[in-house]
């Protein structure tokens, strides 16, 4: 059966009749199938007027725009011109509505390009500089990659070439093409108008008939058993999420109140390890020191404090003279903030600046606050001197550093 | 005739006023002239006088010829303006006038880095008159082989840990409070670099030789001369500011770009 009816040389579809589009191409026939008409003689004169009986732009169309006026006495579009807005306006309006408007409806007027012959050809050329560079980079890309050395100054040299030609490549490219479509392609433009938003009313009443339809089949109305425990299965399902929340702890208890810092324990430097001693810290410096044998990775996070050493009569806070020794003090390096630890000391303000939040704290007046978002002085840490003189803590700090957290009350 | 008579008159006229110029200047002159050589048979001088040593004679001179004494007193015992300089030691004055800061142009939150008003030869006489009032440290010496063969990667963690928070992790400087600033090392001799260590210029802590050592110094003056040299793999280094610049750069320029272009391309005709 269907190979007579294959063996029938009748077109069976609108494609087929239409032909294949590399034989369109040649011939130049519409969608629809008509031949197209020889180029030129039905130009800019009576396609837009046609074309805008057809659209209902009116209400969105500018006030400036009126049914042209001037479209008879436009000058004569230049011949590729006059065949790309045929080839333009020769498509059908599809089944949305979709159709072509001439340029004048928005007030735009043709480019130099489309209407003297000398300007279409100057644009063309621009076009087709433009392709060359992008050919020219694209050859200096492969030249780049075969001559450049990839391993000189650290592969910039190769970074460089191959990323500037092909950035010029592609510029050239994009920019040859925007070029074509704003100089030689007509300006008019493809209108679909919009519907309504909302459904018929036909719709809507089927849709209201589809849900009673589905409530009196399941028989919600009647059936109480069915009703109540889909009810109770329902409202039991966001449990396990709760229950799941609970994984989110357990809570951190005292583990966010204790740092590694312990009674004698000395102020090593955190980078050469080495333990400090009175007399090695010079008036107006900084270290910043680790308790000794720290090697639990999660007390590093709290335990960074940073010894500092003032001139004499210099601290103001008699509290912090009292807990530092012979003009040094310790304070916590991590911000009350945000946590960050914060070395940006000045030595002749003694400001001592959080790079995250610009949180200052006057560190002559026992780390008070002076700017920035930080809530809290930074905790000071105890400490004395042992019996080789060197630096050791009295003990762990009395308040816990960092950030402010839930249950710190 | 009355016409020669105006000539000649105006002529003497203006040969009087011309002469009356010139006497008062040269009032004025001999005026400072006696002043100046009032001054100097007054003038105090200074009580290091007695060291025998020329460079310091010569120190304690450019010390006034240079006007440092204005602000830091005869005999740099300090001012209203200006700290004591007893005990500050030679590097420090090598560090202040070497880079230019000293004399101070003007008083502000920083003291930007200059062209130095002297030569080397005249800030080592000048370092020798202010060691000469206190000790304090010296000039380090050292030579290019001895930190051109300490540990780099070392000296980098080094750095990180003591200097970055303010100098930046590639030695580009950075922001500190109420206008004051950490200088970019990018200029900065390896000198210039140690003795600024040891003497904690302006507002940067000490870091003396006990705490890090003098090796660990030369550790930090290589990293921070072999970053210097070092390029910059993905191009333009920005100044080697990190993601701030990046980000302006891209989103200003870049987006900027892009939309000046988007708008080109859908613009009408």
């Amino acid at each position: 059966m269907s190979d007579d009816n294959n063996r029938d040389d009748a077109p069976r579809t609108s494609h087929e009749a239409a032909g294949k589009i590399t034989e369109r191409l040649k011939s130049a026939t519409s969608s629809s199938g008509e031949p197209r008409e020889s180029g030129g003689t039905r130009s800019a004169k009576e396609i837009p007027a046609e074309s805008f009986e057809r659209s209902r732009m009116g209400a969105d169309v500018p006030p400036k725009m009126r049914t042209p006026r001037k479209v008879g006495r436009r000058k004569p579009l230049t011949p590729q011109a006059a065949d790309a807005q045929e080839a333009m306006f020769s498509r059908a309006t599809d089944s949305d509505g979709t159709h072509a408007v001439p340029a004048e409806a928005f007030g735009i007027e043709h480019d130099p390009a489309q209407v003297d012959p000398r300007e279409d050809r100057f644009a063309e050329w621009q076009v087709g500089v433009l392709f060359i560079i992008a050919a020219l980079a694209v050859v200096g890309f492969v030249v780049s990659y075969v001559l450049i050395d990839q391993y000189a100054s650290l592969g910039r040299d190769m970074n460089f070439a191959l990323g500037g030609t092909f950035t010029v490549a592609l510029l050239g490219l994009g920019g040859g093409m925007v070029l074509w479509a704003k100089k030689l392609l007509p300006h008019d433009k493809m209108v679909q108008e919009r519907h309504d938003f909302f459904s018929p009313e036909e719709e809507q009443l089927d849709t209201e008939d589809v849900f009673i339809k589905g409530f009196r089949e399941m028989g919600l109305g009647s059936r109480k058993v069915l009703r109540r425990s889909l009810l109770a299965a329902g409202a039991l399902l966001p449990l396990p999420a709760v229950l799941l929340l609970r994984d989110l702890g357990p809570l951190p208890h005292s583990s966010l109140r204790h740092t590694g810092w312990a009674k004698g324990k000395k102020l090593v430097e955190v980078e050469s390890g080495q333990p400090l001693k009175l007399g090695d810290m010079e008036i107006g410096s900084i270290a910043t020191v680790m308790p000794e044998g720290l090697d639990d990775p999660n007390e590093h996070a709290l335990a960074p404090t940073i010894l500092i050493r003032f001139g004499p009569d210099q601290i103001r806070s008699k509290k912090e003279a009292e807990w530092g020794v012979e003009d040094h003090v310790a304070y916590s390096k991590i911000c009350s903030h945000a946590g960050c630890p914060i070395s940006l000391y000045e030595q002749q303000t003694h400001h001592l600046l959080c790079p995250c939040h610009q949180s200052t704290f006057d560190m002559a007046d026992d780390a008070n606050v002076i700017f920035g978002p930080a809530a809290r002085r930074l905790p000071q840490l105890r400490i004395t001197l042992d019996a080789d003189g060197y630096f050791v803590a009295e003990g762990d700090y009395s308040q816990p550093v960092g950030p402010s957290f839930w249950e710190r009350g | 005739m009355t016409h020669t008579t105006q000539v000649l008159s105006t002529f003497a006229a203006r040969v009087a006023s011309r002469r009356r110029q010139l006497a008062s200047a040269a009032v004025v002159a001999i005026a400072l002239g006696v002043l100046g050589m009032l001054y100097a048979a007054l003038a105090p001088h200074g009580s290091a006088a007695s060291n025998t040593d020329p460079a310091v004679a010569e120190g304690q001179k450019l010390f006034s010829q240079l006007s440092c004494a204005s602000c830091h007193g005869l005999n740099g015992e300090g001012g209203e303006r200006a700290p004591s300089l007893i005990g500050v030691g030679a590097a420090a004055v090598d560090f202040q006038m070497g880079t230019g800061r000293m004399p101070l142009q003007a008083h502000g939150p920083e003291a930007p880095r200059k062209r130095p008003v002297a030569t080397e030869a005249e800030i080592h006489q000048v370092a020798a008159y202010v060691a000469s009032l206190g000790p304090g440290p010296a000039i380090p010496t050292f030579s290019s082989a001895d930190w051109q063969k300490a540990d780099t990667a070392y000296g980098g963690a080094l750095f990180r840990t003591n200097c970055a928070q303010c100098h930046n992790f590639a030695g580009s400087g950075g922001e500190l409070t109420y206008g004051k600033y950490a200088p970019t090392l990018s200029d900065a001799t390896p000198t210039q670099i140690y003795e600024a260590m040891i003497t904690g210029p302006e507002n940067m802590p000490v870091f003396g030789d006990q705490q890090i050592t003098p090796d660990q110094k030369l550790a930090i003056i290589n990293y921070v001369r072999t970053i210097k040299t070092q390029a910059d793999p993905g191009g333009a280094g920005l100044g080697r500011v990190g993601p701030v610049t990046e980000t302006i750069v891209g989103w200003l320029i870049g987006i900027g770009v892009l939309v000046v272009v988007t708008i080109w391309i859908g613009a009408r005709a």
